[in-house]
């Protein structure tokens, strides 16, 4: 894949390889930890209306997944910033004076509204009270969207920059207003897509969970609590997100037309109307799509919402300003498939709801802990989309991904590249396997907090007594 | 009868305490952890920037 490239080009290319790992690795964790932080507050909420325990439970059982998972988004976040110095120096020179407060005020929120505020969630529920400890939980709650704002804004101005001057020695400037830039035209929609996708992303995972523990119990009052709560919202916001995706796609054909088209695999223009492409293999060498399996003007009436609306393609882009189409058309496959995967699981769920079979439909079981990882697979193949889609561009139109690279030899970017992959699948492989363990055991009645772990009772297993019996009852799933 | 979770007696406990005393424990963990953090942070800051890497 080097062949043919000067010593600078092979490190362009590993430098964006070691981005797109480790930034992959990280997206997993907030994603997973926006929605598990604001599922965390819902529990939270539920058990102070009510004062059924089994919220509590369940509370106590996803703060400690919630725990790993925080530590291993922290961790892993911070290799990002290293990189801005380390591969990305000339992108962090140029555009440092636009991102760089909108990355502090990130930093600055994660540590003191989330970390801050964790502390006192994982630690202060005997010291402060349930109420404040609840506003504790709404802070980290809160801290997590605020951070995925300021992310959301850096990568969506990257996206479609506004707001900003040119400097005469060519760095990037805020211009009279921040609002220009906070608030550029792709940020409103990305950040909504991104965070629904975070929310979806945790209910398969809570979704999945559940079924997994009514699969071998499904008498399991805490596992059919949460299976239920999961599969609401995967009834419910899949096809919000759906819509949202729609509106996200009609944004970026205004702004980014390119990155439409490596979408929609169209090679070239169809000036009375674009079929949609179902299949196909993307032949960028000579600018067509292979084994296509098309659905005729389709792409038109989704994009312009007229069947013979023309579309510009690939063929109206310059050579050296086309995106690779064979990755962006595929990753946006998965996602999309995956999507109407999940609105699937969610419609079939209302049937078992209704036919009141929720808790008792193994094969609907299964099907919600296949699709577990899901979300995470949906949001990278998302992520990539967006990314690969912007080439050959940082800043969109503006700044291109070969003069945003450090002046670093390719042996030292290769060497990096190596160990964070030997260092990532070890570190958080072993986080991973800690998650899935505490996964594994099902929630039960008085399931214990982070600080009475050690000093709780040992569970004796097959022995249910009493007062269990009657905390569930206490807290009977619908 | 009612049978008192004995998990619930730290919280209970906490309750029956004055506000100020609660709210002063918050301010306590949140800066202890915020504290924590910043040593860490600053642990690698001094370690970049350490003449040997």
């Amino acid at each position: 894949m080097f062949a043919g490239l000067d010593p600078q080009g092979t490190a362009l290319v590993l430098a964006r390889m070691q981005f797109a790992f480790t930034v992959s690795f990280h997206f997993i964790f907030p994603a997973f930890s926006i929605g598990l932080a604001s599922y965390l507050a819902v529990l939270e909420a539920l058990w102070l209306k009510t004062g059924k325990e089994l919220y509590l439970d369940l509370f106590r059982y996803w703060l400690k997944i919630f725990s790993v998972a925080f530590a291993m988004g922290v961790v892993s976040g911070l290799v990002m910033s290293y990189q801005f110095g380390t591969n990305w120096s000339v992108f962090s020179d140029k555009v440092g004076g636009v991102i760089g407060p909108l990355m502090a005020y990130e930093v600055l929120t994660a540590f003191f509204l989330e970390a801050g505020f964790l502390g006192v969630m994982l630690f202060g529920m005997n010291r402060v009270g349930r109420r404040l400890h609840f506003g504790a939980t709404l802070m980290v709650a809160v801290g997590t969207f605020i951070s995925a704002f300021w992310i959301l804004s850096v990568n969506s101005w990257m996206q479609t920059p506004t707001g900003f001057e040119m400097s005469p020695d060519g760095r990037f400037l805020p211009g009279s207003s921040w609002a220009a830039i906070i608030f550029n035209p792709s940020f409103p929609y990305r950040l909504v897509h991104t965070v629904i996708a975070a929310y979806l992303t945790t209910a398969f995972v809570v979704g999945a969970v559940g079924a997994w523990h009514l699969l071998k119990d499904r008498a399991n009052l805490h596992a059919r609590k949460m299976f239920s709560m999961a599969m609401w919202m995967a009834a419910l916001v899949a096809p919000v997100q759906i819509f949202v995706g729609d509106a996200h796609g009609l944004n970026t054909l205004e702004h980014q037309p390119a990155k439409v088209m490596a979408m929609e695999g169209h090679y070239q223009s169809h000036p009375d109307g674009a079929p949609l492409y179902l299949f196909g293999i993307p032949d960028d060498k000579n600018q067509r799509l292979d084994y296509a399996i098309a659905i005729p003007k389709a792409s038109s009436l989704i994009l312009k919402h007229d069947l013979n609306a023309p579309l510009a393609g690939l063929d109206t882009v310059a050579p050296d300003k086309r995106p690779p189409v064979w990755i962006v058309f595929w990753s946006f496959r998965i996602m999309v498939g995956l999507g109407f995967l999940m609105l699937g699981l969610g419609l079939w769920s209302l049937i078992a709801r209704m036919r009141k079979r929720l808790y008792d439909w193994p094969m609907l079981h299964r099907l919600a802990l296949l699709m577990g990882p899901s979300g995470f697979v949906a949001v990278i193949a998302g992520w990539v989309t967006t990314e690969v889609g912007r080439q050959p561009y940082t800043v969109y139109g503006l700044l291109t991904t070969a003069d945003s690279v450090s002046p670093i030899a390719a042996p030292a970017v290769a060497a990096s590249l190596a160990a964070f992959v030997v260092v990532y699948f070890a570190v958080f492989g072993i986080g991973t396997w800690y998650i899935l363990h505490l996964m594994k055991d099902a929630p039960h009645p008085h399931e214990p907090a982070l600080e009475e772990e050690e000093r709780a009772p040992i569970r004796s297993a097959g022995i249910t007594p009493a007062q269990h019996m009657d905390a569930q009852a206490d807290g009977a799933a619908s | 009868m009612a049978i008192i979770d004995p998990r619930l007696d730290g919280a209970d406990r906490a309750e029956a305490r004055p506000l100020w005393q609660r709210l002063a424990w918050m301010a306590a963990i949140w800066l202890g952890s915020v504290l924590t953090l910043g040593a860490v942070a600053m642990v690698i800051r001094f370690w970049l920037n350490s003449p040997q890497s």
